[in-house]
Parts: structure tokens; sequence; C-alpha cells
């Protein structure tokens, strides 16, 4: 309790300083400093260290905010991964096409009826579905195996 | 003390380009207030500092565009240390880990909560509050109204309460508050160190 008591005496102390220092005259501060330093330059450039390591810091951390910022948006709006063997993803290619035939009229016939496509191609159509949310690989059992 | 930039956002806060402006261009003797102003509030001015700005740089306080940038930073600085002080309230008091002086085999209560170093430091310093209040009150023993002038300070009293407790005139107690805060510097130079 005591102790208590005495930070607070001391909070307030630093209130009624601080309030002096920012009131008195810059002529008067730097006169002041001129007797407890060393240099008064050398005490500004001190603080201005710190300031410009504060500044460091802060854009190192904004950076690094930035930067798991996009790599979660990525995340996001790119999708998953989609790992199927080539057959199963035809076949699943084809599947989505027949129960919505509709959303997916823009594909071509040729890839309607998967012919003539390359396994690269049909994953690629595979995705373009997933955005279109007509494929879900994390609801689709084959995927991954 | 700092002057605005011309920017006008719609914003009644500044931006952080506008803030980190501010502070680029604070005075030889706003930097020297800060350092002051931190020494009053911290065993480690350094580190309070610090923390002040970064925290203002990240967007964590905002600075309204009718406040001072000086009397923003100094709440900032003020405000981080009063947290400081609150979140080590919370900590165990470490009294009962100090080793015995008595050669006894008994071990510390190993019950206690663990205490970081950091904090612990922290919290020794906070147990110096009551032997620091001596020393600071110890330095206006030949003067009768600093002495005065600083336990009211610290009881939170009025300058004019101050006045009429010690009688002084306008002039007079000036002048006694550029000594109170001469000698407190020359004897705290890098904070609360004892």
């Amino acid at each position: 309790m005591k102790r208590q008591s005495h930070r607070e005496k001391l909070t307030r102390l630093a209130d009624a300083l601080a309030e002096e220092v920012l009131s008195a005259p810059d002529d008067e501060i730097l006169s002041e400093a001129e007797g407890e330093f060393s240099s008064v330059q050398d005490e500004a450039g001190h603080v201005l260290g710190i300031l410009e390591k504060a500044k460091q810091q802060a854009a190192k951390r904004r950076l690094y905010s930035a930067k798991e910022a996009i790599a979660q948006h990525k995340n996001q709006t790119m999708g998953k991964v989609i790992i199927l063997d080539p057959a199963a993803a035809r076949r699943k290619l084809d599947q989505i096409l027949k129960e919505h035939p509709e959303s997916t009229q823009e594909f071509t016939l040729a890839a309607r009826k998967g012919r003539d496509l390359s396994d690269s191609d049909v994953l690629s159509m595979l995705e373009d579905l997933q955005e279109l949310g007509l494929y879900d690989p994390d609801t689709d059992p084959q995927d991954g195996k | 003390m700092g002057n605005r930039t011309a920017h006008a956002p719609a914003k009644d806060t500044l931006t952080l380009e506008e803030i980190a402006a501010e502070l680029a261009v604070l005075s030889k003797a706003n930097l020297v207030r800060l350092g002051r102003i931190a020494r009053r509030y911290s065993m480690s001015p350094d580190d309070l500092l610090q923390d002040a700005f970064e925290s203002i740089m990240e967007g964590n306080r905002h600075c309204p565009r009718d406040l001072n940038v000086m009397v923003f930073l100094w709440g900032t600085i003020r405000s981080l240390a009063s947290s400081q002080k609150k979140s080590l309230a919370k900590l165990p008091v470490i009294d009962s880990l100090t080793p015995t002086t008595d050669d006894s085999d008994t071990p510390p209560d190993l019950d206690c909560p663990t205490v970081s170093p950091d904090a612990e430091l922290l919290l020794i310093s906070g147990q110096d509050a009551g032997a620091i209040y001596s020393a600071l009150m110890s330095l206006f023993a030949d003067d009768e109204n600093a002495w005065l002038i600083v336990e009211g300070l610290m009881e939170g009293m009025e300058r004019r309460e101050l006045q009429e407790l010690t009688g002084l005139g306008d002039t007079d107690y000036e002048s006694k508050r550029r000594l109170i805060r001469r000698r407190i510097n020359a004897k705290y130079p890098k904070g609360w160190k004892p």
C-alpha cells in the first residue's frame, strides 16, 4: 500500500515536471541542458537516435504485417491446390459439367467432353470451376489421394 | 513546440504520414524535452521513449488534430508508463523469492508463479519508489518552501494552493519551481535511478 502511494506521488511529480518542461521557453530548456549534459547536441542526437530506431522497428513490423496480409489474401482468393490423379480429375470435370450445364456453358464443347485436353488443362479447368464455386477440393474425397 | 503540416484530410486525427512528418522536424529543444519527460516516468527512459515512438508510428496511438504534438507525445509516454506499472502490479510480489540471509536451508516459496527477469527488474524498481521518494525529499531539506512545493505537487496540489501555502508571489514561485526542476535533473539525469 505504502509502495503504491510512493509510486503515485512520483507520477504526480513527473506530471508537474513534464508540464513545466513543455511550457518552458526553448532557450531555458537548452541552457538548462547545457549545464546537465556534456553536449546538448549529443543529448538531442541521443533522443533522435531512439526515434530513428523506433521508425525502423515500426517500418519492419508494418512490412511484416503487410506480408502476412498478402499471404492471407492469397490463401483466401487463390483457393486450394488441387491434387487429383489425371483420370480422377477428368471424371470429376465431367461430373461437374454434367451437374451444372448452365453454369458451364462458356466452356468449349471439347472441354465438356473432355477430349483433346491435356492433364494440365483438366486441372486448370477444375481450378476455374473452383473459383466459380462449383468445385471444392476439401469436400472431394478423391482429392489428395 | 511542433508545428502542424499543411495537410488537411477530413479525419480529426493526424495520419501516419503526418505524424511521421511532425516527428521528423522535432526541434533540438523538443528532443531534449522528450528525453527529460521520459526520465521522470521510468527507470528505463530510453526504452519507454522508443516504445512510445514505435506505438505512434505503428498507428496504435492517434494524435487529434487540435492537440499539440508535444502534448500528444507526453500523453503517450505517460500512458505507456502507466500501463507498464499496471501490468507489473498484477505480478506477484517477489519478496518471497529473495534469498534469506540467515544461511538456513529453507527454500524459497516455489509455489510462487515465475516472474521473468525483465519484469523482476522493473518490479524491484517499483519497490524502490519509497527510497527514491526519501532521497528526493532530502534534496530539499535545506529549503522549506521548495520542500513544501515538491510535497504539494506529489499530493496533486494546484499552483494557487502552493502559492498560498508558501506565501510566494508569482516570480518567486516560478524561480522556486526552476530550482526544483534543476536539482531533480541534476540528481537524476538518467531517470529515477538511485
